[in-house]
């Protein structure tokens, strides 16, 4: 089971592609009680159902080292519930060999399993590339397992720094994407430097993940178009996370997108004669269905699509176990 | 050899008349109401038991086992879909590092 926790909106950097726009004067955080409280729950469903599925704990936000005792004490707590525990950051801290070494030492002692680290060009108006090299480095050295992160526009990949970049860190793990839309509030970015493709992406959610923001809404997603209405699974300050589970679980429209991917909403959304608001190029899945999530003729579509599956699942449940719905 | 008596005492997973009248009633209206259909779907007991549907304890695990048997199966869609993931080259993701940019 894989909870990914927003823990903070606040930010050094206030990159223009941020689709939560995160920055200095953000102020909103989860409770340090409730995020334990949230792992405390995880660990509670993974012991009642069972089996041989791991737990982790993906911390991001906003940037988690801002608070560096409190990710000390986050990532203490996973370990005491025998979870692996991975922070995306920006690398701002990294800022000489020393002190980096000696904050990865000691969130990796405390229980930090895993270390990604974000860049772009826009990150790079903020934290130089070096921090992020450095920290990606001396994590891996330490044994963390090390992710980098590009977010990429068209013409980056032009001139492919992303990719040499990449070759130079040899983290574990590279994930170069393409930035999609929704940006920063007021970002504005050319249309020509949104990397797409032609045609429908084919293929299922790929970050089948429950994730919390700050400011304790659960979604079905962790990529920036995905924390919308459409994909909100609850607040955590109001419903427990086994019942946030179980709509993830039960949700008509997670359940298509997990079993079918967007696609299918796009096409059903074709057959009613409304193929002409879907784009005709996408950076991939997640946009596909972030443009899906915000439309609001395509989005009303979908619902109803998932609503559908929502009342097929109750027939089956209901029938299922007290079999009297059999000609209702 | 003589055949066992059923006993007297044991609980039947059939509804009454009464039952799947109520029942029906509560279909249609999670057929036109989300909201209260995911309570449905989410706490069958709690909402069967505010109805007046009162089920007896074989219902009852009748009534869980089918819940869990959908939880199961979404389970095995979810991890279906990590599988195909991770053939896509999206370990970084699946390891839960949430996209963020």
């Amino acid at each position: 089971m894989n909870i990914g926790l927003l823990i903070t909106a606040r930010c050094n950097a206030q990159c223009t592609h941020c689709a939560t726009t995160c920055g200095p004067a953000r102020t909103e955080a989860l409770p340090q009680g409730r995020i334990f409280s949230l792992m405390d729950e995880a660990a509670a469903i993974r012991r009642k159902i069972g089996g041989d599925e791991p737990l982790h704990f993906s911390l991001s936000g906003g940037e988690a080292f801002l608070d560096f005792q409190q990710l000390l004490e986050i990532a203490a707590h996973g370990k005491r519930l025998g979870a692996t525990v991975s922070c995306v950051t920006n690398a701002y801290w990294a800022t000489s060999d020393e002190k980096a070494r000696a904050m990865l030492t000691e969130v990796k002692a405390a229980g930090l399993t895993h270390l990604a680290s974000s860049t772009s060009r826009f990150h790079q108006r903020y934290v130089k590339i070096e921090r992020v090299r450095r920290a990606l480095t001396i994590a891996k050295e330490l044994g963390l397992h090390t992710c980098l992160k590009c977010a990429q526009t068209v013409s980056d990949r032009k001139d492919g720094w992303a990719e040499a970049f990449a070759k130079s860190v040899a983290p574990d793990e590279t994930e170069i994407f393409p930035i999609v839309q929704p940006l920063r509030d007021g970002g504005v970015l050319p249309d020509s430097e949104f990397i797409r493709e032609k045609g429908l992406p084919k293929g299922r959610c790929p970050v089948p993940v429950i994730t919390v923001r700050e400011d304790g809404k659960a979604y079905t997603c962790c990529t920036p178009g995905g924390f919308v209405p459409f994909l909100e699974l609850g607040n955590v300050h109001e419903t427990g996370l086994a019942g946030i589970r179980e709509r993830y679980y039960l949700g008509g429209k997670q359940h298509i997108l997990l079993k079918k991917g967007p696609i299918h909403f796009a096409r059903r959304a074709m057959a009613q004669g409304q193929g002409h608001l879907l784009r005709d190029a996408y950076a991939g899945i997640c946009d596909l269905c972030a443009h899906i999530a915000t439309d609001p003729t395509l989005s009303a579509l979908a619902e109803a699509d998932g609503e559908a599956h929502e009342r097929r699942q109750l027939r089956k449940l209901l029938n299922g176990a007290l079999g009297a719905l059999s000609d209702s | 050899m003589a055949k066992a008596k059923k006993s007297p005492m044991r609980k039947t997973r059939k509804l009454t008349g009464t039952q799947v009248s109520r029942l029906r009633e509560l279909f249609k209206k999670a057929m036109l109401d989300a909201d209260f259909r995911r309570q449905l779907l989410a706490n069958p007991r709690k909402v069967l038991a505010q109805y007046g549907i009162g089920l007896n304890a074989a219902q009852l695990r009748q009534l869980d086992k089918a819940k869990n048997t959908l939880l199961k199966k979404a389970r095995e869609i979810e991890k279906s879909a990590v599988n195909a993931a991770q053939k896509l080259g999206k370990q970084a993701r699946i390891i839960g590092m949430p996209t963020i940019q």
